[in-house]
């Protein structure tokens, strides 16, 4: 296949890719998954989720269980992983040279909550 | 693969394997691509984390295709053929546009798995987010002038404009991946190098396409050697060029009181004897500019960029040849034929031509041949012998075993000479053709 042809059918392939995933994505904006169901949980309780595989934070008072969301992080995932099982709000108030995460990303992480701490 | 160095007319040439440039560019370009994954860990197995390695690698193709079109005489050389290395900024722009599609729809897959509002925030150019605005900027442009440029055909000068242009995507990519530095090593590299092909860029407008940069000459033979072809000698104003038989040069016009010039650099294969100060060429009309020259006049002066190419490389000298040339694509035969000593191996030209009056440098040749034993000149003429096939050759020629084959003329008519003689057995390595006057 010359390159004439290459660009013209990833041109084409683009195009299909991109109408699907708009079409995806306005699909699941307008059906949200259900939020999970709060419950109270110990910090003790909360520091048995410590591996990257089943990684909880706690921030501001909330628990989150984050394993699903380490892949799709920006960042590497150490800075997520060091802190799970953790109190972790300074953490995610301060990531990039004090700044904190955006409202979007705020907005993200209640998708994740898992129940409040119990003190 | 190794590097072998050959003793060639009293000096030493180093001959480098003919896909090790590739091979350097292509590494080059993917260093930032892969000095991320080395860094990125876990991260690199992830949607995002293809995305940005299709972007980082994206950004390294582009930078290396941008310095492989200029037209630096050590590149042609490095890369056996300006052709060559015009073939390669092709492959890397056309395999760097590739990836950078991938790149934004490997972003938004990974956050639709997340949070759709963000995958919908990556799939348009938010002008919210100068990082998002910026890629797809890049992206767009970029995939205008692809559709433009490359998957359609157009007239050559037309085609030009649109391909320069193409660097205003470059641009745009340039502050993509400013915006989106962040300090790491990966970014600093793309960065660098999306920088130097910034300059190359800019060498190649300023210092190289401008008709005014070069060596002056100054014609003083016009000779019309037929409807559309004029031969051309030109002195050296300055400094003369120093070139091999069968090379060519840039050559672009400067106005004279009575020739206004098209303001255009084109190469022509040198005709004459490389001991010669003085320049020939033969200028067929092909296009607006090489039409236009058809008219220029005894004292317009010239500007020469060059000498590139090399049809007869020094390796070959020790062995047969067979010279086969299609139309205004005999004249690097011309230039070398001039320097061939009778005791040298055998040479079989064959001039491929519509009729013998459309062979208008056969006398030329055998005017050579008549000085040397060993040169033979052969014709194919379309209109009574057909198209030259491998029989047509044979039958000419005689065995094509343990022969060099140097191949001249219409890129159709080479491209089809060389399937026909690759399916004939004739190993890739002994088959010569010059590619770097195509566009």
């Amino acid at each position: 296949m010359n390159s004439r042809r290459v660009v013209v059918v990833a041109v084409l392939a683009f195009v299909l890719a991109w109408g699907t995933l708009v079409s995806l994505a306005v699909q699941r904006f307008r059906n949200p998954a259900a939020p999970r169901e709060a419950r109270l949980l110990s910090r003790a309780e909360v520091a048995h989720h410590d591996r990257p595989e089943d990684c909880w934070l706690v921030i501001r008072g909330k628990v989150y269980d984050v394993s699903d969301y380490i892949s799709a992080h920006p960042a590497p995932p150490r800075t997520i992983t060091d802190h799970c099982g953790k109190e972790s709000t300074m953490a995610f108030e301060t990531k990039e040279r004090g700044r904190s995460h955006s409202p979007q990303a705020w907005q993200l992480l209640e998708t994740y909550l898992v129940g409040e701490v119990r003190d | 693969m190794v590097p072998c160095l050959q003793k060639a007319k009293d000096e030493l040439v180093l001959t480098l394997p003919a896909r090790l440039p590739l091979l350097v560019a292509t590494a080059l370009a993917v260093t930032p691509t892969l000095t991320w994954a080395c860094s990125a860990g876990a991260d690199a197995l992830t949607w995002h984390g293809f995305a940005r390695f299709t972007g980082f690698a994206a950004a390294g193709l582009f930078a290396v295709s941008m310095l492989l079109m200029l037209r630096l005489t050590w590149l042609d050389r490095a890369f056996r053929g300006l052709g060559h290395v015009y073939q390669a900024h092709h492959a890397l722009g056309v395999a760097g546009f590739l990836l950078l599609l991938v790149h934004p729809l490997a972003l938004a897959l990974g956050a639709l798995r997340v949070e759709p509002a963000a995958a919908l925030r990556l799939l348009w150019p938010d002008p919210s987010s100068k990082v998002v605005f910026s890629g797809w900027l890049a992206l767009l442009l970029f995939l205008f002038f692809f559709v433009v440029t490359v998957a359609q055909r157009m007239p050559f000068r037309r085609w030009r404009r649109w391909h320069r242009a193409m660097g205003l995507s470059y641009g745009a990519m340039v502050w993509h991946l400013v915006t989106a530095y962040r300090g790491s090593v990966a970014a600093g590299l793309a960065l660098g190098l999306v920088t130097l092909g910034v300059l190359g860029f800019a060498h190649r407008l300023l210092a190289e396409d401008p008709p005014w940069r070069g060596l002056r000459y100054r014609i003083t033979s016009v000779r019309r050697r037929g409807p559309k072809v004029v031969d051309l000698v030109l002195e050296p104003l300055d400094k003369a060029l120093r070139f091999e038989a069968g090379q060519f040069v840039y050559l672009a016009m400067r106005d004279s009181p009575d020739y206004r010039a098209c303001g255009e650099s084109h190469p022509y294969t040198l005709t004459g004897h490389p001991d010669d100060p003085r320049l020939r060429v033969s200028v067929k009309a092909l296009g607006f500019c090489t039409r236009h020259v058809q008219d220029v006049t005894v004292g317009t002066e010239a500007v020469v960029q060059g000498p590139f190419g090399g049809l007869f490389p020094p390796k070959t000298q020790s062995r047969p040849q067979v010279w086969i040339g299609g139309g205004i694509g005999v004249t690097p035969f011309l230039g070398r034929a001039s320097i061939i000593a009778a005791d040298e191996p055998s040479i079989d030209i064959v001039y491929c031509a519509a009729n013998e009056g459309a062979a208008l440098y056969l006398e030329d040749l055998r005017a050579f041949a008549r000085d040397r034993s060993n040169m033979r000149i052969h014709t194919i003429y379309e209109d009574t012998d057909g198209l030259p096939t491998i029989s047509a050759i044979e039958s000419r020629v005689g065995s094509l075993e343990g022969k060099e084959f140097m191949l001249a003329g219409p890129p159709a008519m080479i491209d089809a000479l060389r399937r026909a003689l690759r399916a004939h057995g004739v190993p890739a390595s002994r088959i010569h053709a010059e590619e770097g006057m195509a566009r």
